[in-house]
């Protein structure tokens, strides 16, 4: 599904990724764990073209979408959610569900299944997006991209901030997208919530990947987690 | 100072104000965008009454047309000025955009003046709106009315277009968080130039409206410029209600000025953001997190 090879960016001067490999296979929720300052968020920000490629490619379902533009990046059905969120605070949460630019098999994701998965945006519709908590905030970033259509979400930190009854919410909510077909990547702090949701770990450190692990190895290993993640 | 001197003032102030409401809606869509205050939008302004002047003087007498043309001339020459130098600057510091704008106006304004002096050129009120208009509580000249009449359309058509529309709301979505748009799957550089082409348009036609009752001169946009920095900032940084609420205060606020001590109109609207600020230090409607 997604794939990087030896990819290398800079950011404001600084060397930050410097050949990252790895692969999120189709269907599959993927983690990228590590510290801060590690490179988590930069290679987010690099596969969904924010950040330039200096070396090394990225592929999303075959194609290679290195240096792309981020717009056509998206619609090609790679969704983004960055830390901060990002909802439009003058727009309504129907205007932000609408949003985005569909291309193709539109229908998949109608505004009405969309709702059924999230009724509390329903209720919401009409507010702007600024008199939402953190919690419907996250969750509509999370529907908004879903009416584009997405095969791929990259998530940033989605548990961030939230209590821990929103956590257990958002780890269903990944569980039901993956049943739906959906490949996820998700940067995280939050290392039971890995656990919980994912198939796959990653772990970044000093902008390389130094661990690669399936959820029941890395459950297990205590050696891992305390040298890289510090737990 | 009667009654009658002080409903004149208030509706000149109507006057100023509906001008800057058109410009500061313009300023604003432009720095939500590209995240910029445009330094060239008087100059805008300024070509706009040139644009007309021009038309009705050597193309066809006829104000209705320059009216309807300058603006989208206007818009054109603005959208041209986005693909052919805004964009190179985008990836550079928000401060190059902006001294690039700052060169721009000053071209703009010797250009003119190299073409048609710096005396500034006679506008004169159409034909069809001199006279006077019996308001039932005093006569005010036509024109006047007409302006204020056509601001008040183009304001509530461009409020229709931006909340009503889906390239409205990418454009407020815009002024909310351009780079999030992207990973949308929006291709925000045509909304960027179609931005500022829109922010052009309106202030030509701020330009054409204002060349019969201001002096046209090369000069005549700055003065208005740094009245509208005042109004953006006390509507709220990015606010486009702001702008409007905004526009309409401060036009009041001169003529009020000017009634009471005409030296000091001007100062006034300094001292109101001042105080304004103090208690309020995003404006009216702007919001507490756009400048971290």
């Amino acid at each position: 599904m997604l794939e990087l090879e030896d990819v290398h960016s800079h950011y404001g001067g600084s060397h930050i990724l410097k050949g990252i490999t790895f692969r999120v296979e189709k269907g599959q929720v993927a983690t990228l764990l590590g510290r801060n300052g590690a490179g988590k968020t930069t290679t987010l920000r690099t596969i969904m073209g924010l950040v330039p490629v200096t070396k090394g490619f990225i592929k999303f379902s075959g194609e290679d979408i290195t240096n792309k533009k981020p717009y056509r990046i998206a619609r090609m059905g790679v969704g983004y959610v960055p830390e901060e969120r990002a909802v439009f605070p003058s727009l309504s949460v129907y205007e932000n569900l609408t949003l985005p630019m569909t291309k193709g098999q539109s229908g998949l994701w109608s505004i009405d299944k969309v709702y059924s998965f999230f009724p509390i945006l329903k209720t919401r519709g009409l507010h702007r997006g600024s008199q939402l908590s953190g919690g419907e905030q996250q969750m509509l970033v999370i529907a908004r991209i879903l009416t584009m259509n997405v095969r791929l979400i990259i998530l940033d930190e989605p548990t961030e901030g939230l209590a821990p009854m929103l956590v257990r919410e958002i780890a269903q909510i990944v569980q039901e997208l993956k049943k739906e077909g959906i490949s996820m990547l998700v940067v995280e702090q939050n290392s039971r919530f890995a656990e919980e949701v994912a198939d796959h770990h990653f772990i970044i450190y000093n902008g390389r990947i130094v661990y690669s692990g399936s959820n029941s190895e890395f459950k297990t290993d205590e050696r891992i987690k305390s040298q890289y993640l510090g737990v | 100072m009667n009654l009658q001197f002080v409903l004149m003032q208030l509706f000149n102030g109507l006057i100023l104000g509906s001008l800057y409401v058109l410009l500061a809606l313009g300023l604003s869509i432009i720095f939500g965008m590209l995240g910029i205050i445009n330094f060239a939008h008087g100059a805008f302004f300024m070509l706009g009454a040139y644009a007309a002047y021009t038309i009705t003087s050597y193309v066809i007498p006829n104000f209705w047309l320059a009216l309807i043309s300058v603006p989208v001339l206007m818009a054109i020459f603005g959208a041209f000025c986005e693909m052919l130098l805004f964009r190179r600057l985008y990836d550079l510091p928000p401060l190059y955009i902006m001294l690039l704008t700052f060169g721009l106006m000053l071209v703009l304004q010797d250009a003119v003046r190299l073409l048609f002096g710096s005396m500034g050129v006679p506008f004169g009120t159409p034909k069809s709106l001199t006279g006077m208009i019996n308001l039932g509580f005093m006569y005010y000249p036509s024109y006047r009315i007409f302006l204020i009449a056509v601001t008040s359309l183009t304001a509530a058509a461009v409020w229709l277009f931006l909340t009503r529309t889906r390239l409205g709301c990418i454009i407020r979505a815009g002024t909310d968080n351009p780079r999030m748009l992207q990973a949308l799957g929006i291709n925000i550089s045509k909304t960027m130039t179609l931005v500022v082409g829109m922010g052009t348009g309106l202030a030509g036609l701020a330009g054409v409206l204002a060349a019969p009752i201001q002096n046209v001169r090369p000069l005549m946009g700055m003065d208005l410029l740094v009245d509208c920095f005042v109004v953006v900032v006390i509507g709220g940084m990015g606010s486009l209600g702001g702008s409007v609420v905004g526009g309409l205060i401060v036009g009041q606020i001169i003529a009020i000025g000017v009634m009471v001590w005409p030296p000091m109109a001007n100062t006034l609207i300094y001292l109101f953001m001042a105080a304004f600020l103090l208690i309020r230090p995003r404006g009216l409607f702007g919001r507490e997190a756009f400048h971290e």
